[in-house]
């Protein structure tokens, strides 16, 4: 069963998520995400290759090798169980069956399938997560964050309203 | 203006009909122009650069692969259009350019389907198809400030700018010749017996679109070979020459 992270609201570091059950059969996001590939795929990173430095691509990108450094696309990216990345990662869909130290970002969903580990802080606009995934680090979306901002405009008002009154009262005393 | 270069080995006295036989085409199509034909004695840059300070506005290759690899490189970057007349084998690039083989190739230059595609260029060389490399111990440095290397001794590099992307897996798609860039593809050693099966399902190559990346060697000079032909060694830089070749190609062309 599949849970989706839909909102995060928390002004301190302690983070709260809504679950929403999602009425999918087992693994079917991940058995959909794996046929994706590697049709339109315009970079593959093989299981025998490593690449080390920064790498920029504007397609799709399938990893099974070894990556370090920095990994960024236009498109999406799929990381294969057989992958090892060291860097962090950016690129528009993304999911994940292999490891990755680095920090990800995933500018539209990202989902984890149960082989794969997440060692690093995860930003996303979308996150489905499959039982049996490893996630360590901070966990940020893009609703949390519009709520956040919300949350920080109304507290700067309250404050400056605080102020005034601090102000009439010290004049009063006077 | 049309030049025909016909390659040295279309003397042989089993292509003598079919040479005919393409004259007369030609001539029915008004296509007519002048022959040079290859020899030992005559060297086909000479006669290349001779027809293009002539002015001559199309080059055709009469002959196989080999014929119009040695063209390609001649006339890379000029004026002059390349035509092919496919005869003899191999023929590969006839068939990827959509050129029927023997008489059928007139009708197509008569057609005259134009269209620009690029290059391959490694140091002062152009390639239209592919530059393989022998030996997992090389390393690709790309400009855009990533280098990939392999841990399979037994892979081997190509870096393709038409058609199959490696001589190990050639039912993979094409390279696009008109795309500004070249793919570089290494692929594993050959699997064998049980690998084979179990390995069926993945891919064993890997893919990068490149515009220019340096091959070097740590251990040795390792050979280079252009599109099947010429050899040179390793360091070496390849890159993308875009849109240099004009080449009449046909309703069948593979891109």
């Amino acid at each position: 069963m599949f849970l989706v992270l839909t909102r995060l609201i928390d002004r301190s570091d302690h983070f709260s998520y809504n679950f929403r059950v999602i009425n999918h059969s087992p693994m079917a996001i991940f058995e959909k995400s794996q046929d994706r590939l590697p049709g339109n795929v315009e970079t593959i990173i093989g299981p025998t290759v490593k690449v080390e430095g920064n790498f920029v691509g504007e397609g799709d990108v399938a990893v099974e090798g070894s990556v370090n450094g920095s990994l960024k696309t236009a498109k999406n990216l799929r990381v294969g169980s057989s992958a090892k990345i060291k860097a962090d990662v950016d690129a528009d869909n993304i999911f994940i069956a292999g490891e990755i130290r680095g920090n990800v970002r995933a500018r539209g969903r990202l989902e984890l399938a149960a082989s794969g580990r997440i060692y690093g802080n995860v930003d996303a606009t979308v996150l489905a997560v499959e039982a049996g995934a490893v996630l360590h680090g901070k966990c940020q979306m893009a609703a949390g964050r519009e709520a956040d901002a919300s949350v920080s405009a109304n507290n700067s008002t309250a404050g400056h309203s605080v102020d005034e009154l601090e102000r009439v009262a010290i004049k009063s005393k006077r | 203006m049309y030049c025909y270069v016909y390659d040295s080995f279309l003397q042989q006295p089993r292509y003598a009909s079919h040479l005919s036989r393409i004259e007369v085409r030609l001539a029915e199509l008004g296509l007519q122009g002048k022959t040079e034909r290859l020899t030992i004695l005559k060297n086909i840059k000479e006669i290349v650069e001779s027809a293009l300070k002539r002015g001559v506005d199309t080059v055709v290759a009469v002959g196989n692969d080999q014929t119009v690899s040695k063209i390609v490189n001649l006339i890379a970057g000029s004026k002059a259009t390349l035509g092919l007349i496919p005869l003899g084998e191999p023929n590969s690039i006839a068939a990827l350019l959509g050129v029927p083989s023997g008489e059928a190739a007139c009708d197509t230059l008569s057609k005259r389907i134009v269209k620009r595609l690029d290059l391959g260029r490694v140091n002062s060389q152009y390639f239209l198809r592919s530059i393989e490399v022998s030996g997992g111990s090389a390393v690709l440095e790309s400009d855009q400030g990533y280098q990939i290397s392999t841990s399979d001794p037994g892979s081997r590099i190509s870096i393709a700018n038409f058609g199959p992307r490696s001589v190990l897996e050639p039912q993979t798609s094409l390279a696009d010749p008109a795309d500004g860039r070249l793919e570089a593809v290494i692929a594993s050693g050959a699997a064998s017996g049980f690998s084979r099966l179990f390995r069926s399902h993945q891919s064993r190559s890997s893919v990068f679109p490149v515009k220019r990346v340096r091959v070097t060697c740590s251990t040795d000079s390792l050979p280079l070979v252009i599109d099947g032909e010429t050899v040179v060694k390793t360091p070496a830089t390849i890159e993308v020459a875009p849109g240099r070749l004009k080449v009449i190609v046909g309703r069948d062309r593979k891109f």
